[in-house]
């Protein structure tokens, strides 16, 4: 049972670039910040599975993002009140709802609009920052944690010399 | 490099596939607390169901053993069904709408006895906010001396009286301060002694030569002219005066009248201000009005409410609407089908005592989509007696802002036990049994409602609660003579501001019971207002002294007259 919990850790830790892990953490910004169960989360979600992207840094970053848009919901409604509202593109809104996907996307909810326009946004700047925050970290920060007490006691454990090994 | 993670892509699908098929086993479940959570919150009362199926070809849903809690009597039902069916179309699901062609209801019961208490924990919260939505209880409402602070009230009260004796004090001031300047006024004395004066001078230069007469001549035309003027003047005081005085008396009398209306306004909030009989139809219409209006209430507040929505999807492209899951901007959709149409209702019960049957047409939601009438038709008949009832529900909604819905209701010879009449402190008024024959007819539009409703008792047996004292026992007495018990409500007029009326048989009864016990303490009561309002007020028995200065003035004012008449004379 270890020996399938290690590979399960492995597969879910196999893509192990930056830019796979700044991907991971800007798609679990998408699902975290809009509510759950909205359409476009089956979207992120096979997105996360299908690509290559660093499936661990997915999940574990998910509840941060939740927390957050939880705290920001208030906010979310008043940006998507003032862009399903506006004047220039109500026609489109309109257009969009008379389809099956609009329909059934709750895009027409200014809460499910707003969280999804704020966190595409944010996962677009998010992208290029963590990527850029990974290489340093690995360049300049790794060498000096490897160093730590704990780090290298865990290394000594069981757990990770099977997890080394497959 | 390879993109695709292929074992990922069959891993969401796998996982989608067993979250479908659990949703399939866990949505009966919370679809059956999502029915019982919503009727109990809206019939206040324990509404239960037993199962819920969801069926996948077709799609379709039964719900089994519903059974709804009578909230008057906790270990009754008011109704039990026995299953409701229904399928959906698939086609019109795609747009998130839902179609009925057949709703089947079968099994109703009535009246039915529960094996639990039906009852639900109410929080003194949501209590208190029926309370005030059903109106005050019946709380033995003749104000008792004792329990009522009448001081405190009347200290508290915004007294006509006190306004009319402030403005009353300051008008005599500025009288006073006006007229005795004017009478007083060394002004006048000195015009007067000038004039005696020259009249003296002139009349002795006169008296030496005559010769001074033509010479003088300009001084004696002068001198009349002064007298003259001084006169009218004293005649244009003189009429002030009066319009002065009258003022001043008619708001002393304002004052003395303010009094009456302060007592009769502080009296009717307690019904007194017709007498006992005031009280008695306080009374009955507190109690007859808590019962039976908040239903017209709740008709009026869900047309009120459709004609927001429907004027607000007339006006507006874009239409906001806030909703437990957040704010809705509902556009305008193109497919112009309802989001909830039922085509066809069928309902059918029996048991011991009733069949029932009954049947529906284009029910749904929102009703201007379906540009048909939408019509219930439900008829209940005794099996072993002349009993039934049957009701017919006709609603037609031209366009979303003209709506005509009709209601005929009628209910004959109807055996009822156990119905509570009134609520009082004490407990429950309860009709143990009697015959019940209603009717009620009425029409509504998203103008006007006109609704009238009809009740009569006959045979009843009334059981009041203990603990009664006072002028509610000889009610008590009076209620058990009573053989028919007529009620009549009527809702009529505007939406916005209907005239709801209660009228019944029993306030006779209630006047008599009300009279027989308690007329010493209600007049007791109304002296007591009396003399706290005297006392707050003040004595105003010296008010028309205020008009003794007067006197004195116009006395003063005629003296001068006088005087310059006879010099006048002497000229």
């Amino acid at each position: 049972m270890i020996t399938s919990l290690i590979k399960l850790l492995k597969a879910l830790n196999s893509e192990q670039s930056p830019r796979q892990l700044a991907i991971a953490i800007s798609l679990s910004t998408i699902l975290g910040l809009t509510p759950l169960y909205s359409l476009h989360n089956l979207l992120i979600l096979f997105i996360a599975f299908s690509f290559r992207v660093n499936l661990s840094l997915f999940f574990l970053s998910y509840p941060l993002f939740a927390l957050l848009g939880y705290l920001s919901s208030s906010i979310f409604e008043s940006v998507g009140s003032f862009i399903l509202l506006n004047p220039n593109l109500v026609d489109l809104w309109q257009w969009f709802f008379n389809t099956v996907v609009g329909r059934w996307s709750n895009f027409y909810y200014s809460g499910v609009m707003g969280s999804l326009i704020v966190s595409v946004l944010f996962a677009l700047i998010l992208y290029p920052t963590s990527k850029s925050f990974i290489k340093l970290y690995r360049s300049q920060f790794l060498e000096t944690i490897e160093k730590y007490q704990f780090i290298r006691l865990l290394k000594t454990s069981t757990f990770w010399k099977l997890y080394e090994k497959y | 490099m390879k993109i695709f993670r292929w074992w990922g892509i069959s891993a969401f699908f796998i996982t989608a596939l067993m979250l479908l098929l659990s949703w399939y086993l866990i949505a009966p479940i919370i679809f059956k607390s999502s029915i019982e959570s919503a009727g109990t919150e809206m019939l206040g009362a324990k509404f239960d169901v037993d199962q819920v199926e969801l069926h996948l070809l077709p799609l379709g849903v039964t719900i089994n053993g519903i059974a709804a809690t009578d909230p008057d009597q906790p270990m009754q039902n008011l109704f039990e069904l026995k299953t409701i069916k229904f399928s959906i179309d698939n086609s019109i699901l795609l747009w998130k709408k839902i179609l009925i062609n057949e709703l089947k209801i079968e099994g109703i019961k009535l009246g039915t006895k529960r094996k639990n208490n039906g009852s639900i924990e109410k929080s003194q919260e949501s209590e208190n906010l029926e309370n005030s939505k059903t109106g005050q209880l019946f709380n033995s409402s003749l104000p008792e001396l004792n329990k009522i602070d009448i001081k405190a009230l009347v200290d508290k009260a915004d007294l006509v009286t006190l306004k009319s004796l402030k403005q009353l004090e300051k008008k005599q001031q500025s009288l006073n301060k006006f007229w005795e300047n004017e009478v007083e006024n060394s002004q006048h004395e000195i015009t007067l002694k000038e004039i005696e004066a020259t009249l003296n001078r002139l009349s002795k230069r006169a008296k030496n030569n005559s010769f001074n007469l033509i010479k003088d001549r300009k001084d004696w035309k002068k001198l009349k002219t002064d007298i003259r003027k001084e006169r009218k003047l004293i005649s244009a005081l003189n009429k002030k005066l009066k319009t002065d005085k009258t003022e001043l008396t008619q708001m002393i009398t304002q004052v003395k009248n303010s009094q009456q209306q302060d007592l009769d306004r502080l009296l009717s909030k307690t019904g007194l201000n017709n007498g006992l009989s005031g009280v008695s139809k306080t009374i009955y219409e507190q109690l007859f009005g808590a019962h039976l209006t908040p239903w017209v209430k709740k008709i009026i507040e869900f047309s009120k409410h459709n004609k927001d929505i429907s004027k607000k999807q007339s006006e507006s492209k874009a239409v906001t609407y806030e909703t437990k899951n957040g704010t809705l901007i509902q556009f305008v959709d193109e497919k112009k089908f309802p989001d909830l149409f039922i085509k066809h209702v069928s309902l059918s019960g029996k048991d011991k005592q009733w069949s029932t049957f009954g049947e529906g047409n284009n029910l749904g939601y929102y009703p201007w989509i379906i540009n048909k009438p939408a019509e219930l038709n439900i008829e209940i008949k005794g099996l072993s007696d002349q009993s039934g009832a049957n009701m017919k529900v006709k609603s037609e909604w031209k366009n979303s802002q003209e709506m005509n819905t009709k209601v005929h209701t009628n209910i004959k010879n109807w055996n009822i036990e156990n119905i509570k009449l009134l609520q009082s402190e004490q407990g429950n008024w309860m009709i143990n049994s009697g015959t019940l024959n209603a009717s009620l007819d009425g029409q509504i539009t998203l103008e006007d409602i006109d609704i009238k409703l009809n009740l009569a008792i006959t045979n009843a047996s009334i059981n009041p609660p203990e603990g009664l004292s006072g002028w509610q026992t000889s009610l008590a007495t009076s209620l058990a003579d009573q053989k028919t018990i007529k009620i009549t409500v009527l809702a009529v007029g505007s939406l916005n501001q209907p005239n709801i009326s209660v009228k019944t048989n029993l306030e006779n009864i209630f006047s008599s019971a009300i009279n027989n016990s308690s007329k010493k303490q209600t007049s007791k009561y109304k002296n007591e207002y009396k003399d706290q309002i005297s006392r707050r007020v003040g004595d105003l028995s010296k008010l028309d002294s205020l008009n003794s200065n007067f006197e004195k003035w116009t006395d003063a004012l005629k003296n001068n007259d006088k005087l310059l008449e006879k010099l006048k004379v002497g000229l």
